[in-house]
């Protein structure tokens, strides 16, 4: 059961990489929330690799912080998505320029 | 190649295959089942390396309820599909992107360099369990727990027990603001 940490590293570092792409390339805010869903989890896995790495619980105590976070922050995200839906109609990134005028 | 090494590839290839599903598919609904598979192959990497509980909180609260709440907002909002922005046509992005992703990669390569030759050294083990002493209150005798979802808990309720609180604090302003965003404004009012 041993995995070499290095490649653990790389893989949360390619999973963080495609979520910051999901970012800057997508225009739907859903998928946009979703992207960053990604690179919250990548972290976590590199908290509980290296929690495991050092015999240390700490780090996953912390994943459980992250988890509830990122629950908190799912929620008002896609209420906002619900609102800016109301009012705007779209949920495209660019039509939602109001405080551009 | 042992086994473990070969679930380790199985999981990468999943992840990596569903986050860019998630990024690159134009269909929101079918991003949100990526998603989903993501936060499986997820699970079950925690669980090769030993966090059983983390595994199953993971399905639990990702795919239990985040997702559930992704689906239900995609269905309550007309989804079209999007045409994905077209890279060649923004070539000042475009650059600006790909030297980013250089110089990080650069960085990173230089970074991990003392690890990439002790090859063999550092290595996780799913196997080795966590241990921690604890104290029975009543009868004063100490005991060494060593199970993950145990020694989790003590962790949790003893040295981060108002983190914990704090937490809960925050789900509670959470569920107040989706409520205060997605209600109605009534007419009735003057």
């Amino acid at each position: 059961m041993e995995i070499e940490i290095i490649r653990i590293i790389f893989l949360t570092v390619v999973l963080f990489s495609i979520g910051i792409l999901g970012v800057l390339t997508r225009r739907n805010i859903i998928v946009m929330i979703m992207s960053v869903e990604i690179m919250l989890n990548s972290v976590n896995l590199l908290f509980i690799a290296f929690s495991r790495y050092f015999q240390d619980l700490n780090g996953e105590v912390m994943v459980l912080f992250v988890m509830a976070i990122a629950a908190a922050e799912a929620a008002v995200g896609l209420a906002i998505v619900i609102a800016l839906h109301r009012n705007y109609h779209s949920i495209d990134i660019m039509d939602i320029k109001a405080l551009k005028e | 190649m042992n086994i473990p090494e070969i679930l380790f590839y199985s999981f990468t290839f999943i992840l990596v295959g569903s986050a860019f599903g998630v990024v690159f598919h134009r269909n929101p609904v079918k991003s949100a089942m990526f998603l989903v598979l993501f936060f499986v192959g997820l699970a079950a990497m925690y669980a090769l390396l030993g966090a059983e509980f983390m595994a199953t909180l993971q399905v639990l609260v990702y795919v239990g309820a985040i997702m559930v709440l992704f689906l239900f907002v995609i269905m309550l909002i007309t989804v079209r599909d999007e045409a994905l922005l077209n890279m060649s046509s923004n070539a000042g992005r475009t650059v600006i992107i790909t030297v980013l992703v250089l110089a990080f990669s650069l960085q990173f390569w230089v970074l991990l360099g003392g690890f990439m030759k002790a090859k063999g050294e550092h290595v996780v083990n799913g196997a080795a369990p966590y241990s921690t002493e604890v104290m029975n209150y009543t009868t004063g005798e100490k005991l060494l727990i060593t199970g993950n979802a145990e020694v989790i808990s003590y962790a949790l309720f003893e040295k981060y027990l108002l983190p914990f609180e704090l937490i809960s604090l925050v789900l509670l302003v959470a569920v107040l603001g989706g409520i205060l965003l997605t209600k109605h404004k009534r007419e009735t009012l003057q």
